[in-house]
């Protein structure tokens, strides 16, 4: 009896190892990238970041592409990233929350349900598909407004992961709230527009910020329509305009290797502060219960 | 169309699912100004029974009403459902306050969202007197302006009854509504129910019989959906006429 019980206390200590083994293995992709960035980047941070520098380019293609100079600011690329993603968040937001209510209020049709699968394969599609589309739809027919286009690609990338954090708030949100409001006589509309989503506003908050942490790092669609605003249209606007795209553009100049690592810190560090944020925003007071973003 | 009862239900079955009846062929007729108390087994469709009550049942998809509701002589099914949810308020087991509303918007909630505007010193007075009524009053007085999550589940199932009652229903349906509540606050809510139906026709549903025998008038028995007996409280408990009655009131005061 006793050497079974401690055969199971070695089975147990084993398992617990190896689960504390593979935890740490999973975080040595984490460490690994924040190593390089602080070691790379934490050096040059105090160097003159945030001068009016151009770029020269060696790489022949990109040369070509790239005819002039572009700015290596980075503040622009800070102001322009966050510009193109509050362009996306402008439809993106009140689409995501409406057509998650839709579906949540009506789950039990089988319409609605086939309607969220379709929405939720946008996350599916390759972002350099979602950068070429935005190019054909407003660059080429306006010729022109890139940054337009640069948002209007992080908007549909942006519609299921809303889409996503609406639903799980949603879930969360006690039952009897929709129920005792429209016992008090509320219309359907009012108990959803001022009992509903209102009960909601942390949550979707947290959500939001969530979205625009994983947004503001997106980096394939506006390389794409950057590459083609600048080839065809011959606009660079938005070269120096977000900070994904310059961090491309530095990687493409040997001399601008060390602003690249700068230039990845301080989106690192963007990125780091709107998730902490986020998270600390899920705590909704109401339920003492953690929304776990 | 004048009528000596408040509220009428002439052969009322509710289905959830087609053909699954959870109430069977139910009729009742109730005065005003009266406590009627649902009790039955567990899942023998009190709830259900009352949310057709105040058309709440509509809410889930694909449930089928047979029968008729009169309130005061009047189809609740040919009414719009907002203005018989306003007429007939509830109280659910759980208590449900809106967390981003302060205590006091909580109160006056049901004017808000039926757009009924009132005056600064009218929505105080309807808030002291709610308050008062649900015996919450002096707990929250200093705290008006809080936000009722500070509050215990407790004081919440009392603002909760503030809040339904604070629109004057002509009929309160309360849903097990002692759940939540400590016996120091159950005593005290059936002293509230007491003074309540001089102003409203209140039904309940509970699980407590002690409690239901206390409070009400009128007694309804249900089982497996059906109206057993329905009949003068002290004579559903002293001198059932029914032996399942009998059967079920025995067995749970034992």
């Amino acid at each position: 009896m006793k050497s079974r019980q401690t055969y199971r206390i070695w089975i147990n200590r084993i398992c617990s190892g190896l689960v504390c083994l593979f935890c740490l293995l999973a975080l040595v992709p984490f460490f690994a990238v924040v190593w390089s960035l602080l070691s790379h980047g934490l050096e040059l941070f105090h160097t003159n970041l945030f001068d009016q520098l151009f770029l020269n380019y060696s790489d022949e293609m990109v040369r070509q592409v790239e005819e002039t100079s572009v700015s290596a600011n980075i503040l622009y690329g800070m102001g322009g990233s966050l510009l193109i993603v509050i362009i996306g968040l402008i439809p993106a937001v009140p689409l995501g929350i409406l057509f998650t209510l839709y579906v949540f209020e009506n789950r039990f049709h089988g319409f609605a349900s086939l309607i969220y699968y379709l929405g939720a394969s946008i996350s599916g599609i390759p972002s350099v598909i979602i950068g070429m589309i935005a190019y054909l739809w407003i660059v080429e027919p306006l010729n022109g407004f890139p940054a337009l286009a640069g948002g209007l690609s992080l908007s549909i990338m942006m519609l299921p992961i809303i889409s996503h954090y609406t639903l799980h708030v949603l879930n969360i949100l006690p039952v009897g709230l929709k129920e005792s409001a429209m016992a008090l006589g509320a219309s359907y509309t009012d108990t959803m527009l001022r009992i509903v989503l209102p009960s909601m506003k942390n949550g979707l908050f947290a959500g939001i910020l969530m979205t625009v942490s994983r947004m503001i790092a997106q980096s394939v669609p506006l390389i794409i329509i950057v590459m083609g605003t600048s080839a065809i249209q011959g606009d660079k606007s938005l070269s120096h305009a977000a900070l994904p795209v310059l961090i491309w553009n530095f990687f493409n100049c040997p001399d601008m290797i060390h602003r690249m690592w700068a230039a990845s810190l301080t989106l690192f560090l963007m990125v780091l502060v709107l998730t902490v944020f986020a998270k600390c925003m899920s705590y909704p007071l109401q339920n003492k219960k953690r929304i776990s973003l | 169309m004048n009528s000596e009862y408040i509220l009428e239900l002439k052969d009322l079955s509710v289905s959830y699912s087609p053909d699954k009846y959870a109430v069977k062929k139910v009729s009742a007729s109730i005065a005003p100004n009266i406590v009627t108390s649902i009790i039955g087994p567990s899942g023998c469709g009190k709830t259900t029974l009352l949310r057709s009550i105040n058309r709440l049942h509509e809410l889930y998809p694909s449930t089928q009403v047979r029968g008729e509701i009169l309130l005061k002589g009047e189809n609740i099914q040919k009414l719009p459902s907002v203005e018989v949810r306003r007429r007939i308020g509830m109280v659910f087991q759980q208590p449900n306050v809106f967390p981003q509303m302060s205590i006091f918007e909580n109160v006056i909630s049901g004017y808000q969202l039926n757009y009924i505007v009132l005056s600064k010193q009218d929505k105080m007075n309807v808030v002291e007197e709610s308050l008062v009524a649900a015996a919450l009053w002096e707990e929250v007085k200093d705290i008006l302006y809080k936000k009722p999550t500070t509050l215990s589940i407790e004081q919440q199932q009392c603002l909760c009854i503030a809040r339904a009652i604070a629109l004057k229903p002509e009929i309160l349906l309360m849903d097990n509504f002692t759940f939540s509540l400590d016996s120091e606050r159950t005593d005290r809510m059936e002293e509230l129910i007491y003074q309540m139906k001089e102003e409203q026709t209140i039904i309940v549903t509970t699980q407590n019989l002690s409690h239901a025998a206390r409070i009400s008038d009128y007694t309804i028995f249900m089982e497996e959906g059906r109206l057993i007996e329905f009949g003068v409280t002290s004579n559903i408990f002293l001198k059932p006429a029914n032996k399942r009655t009998e059967q079920y009131i025995t067995n749970q005061m034992q």
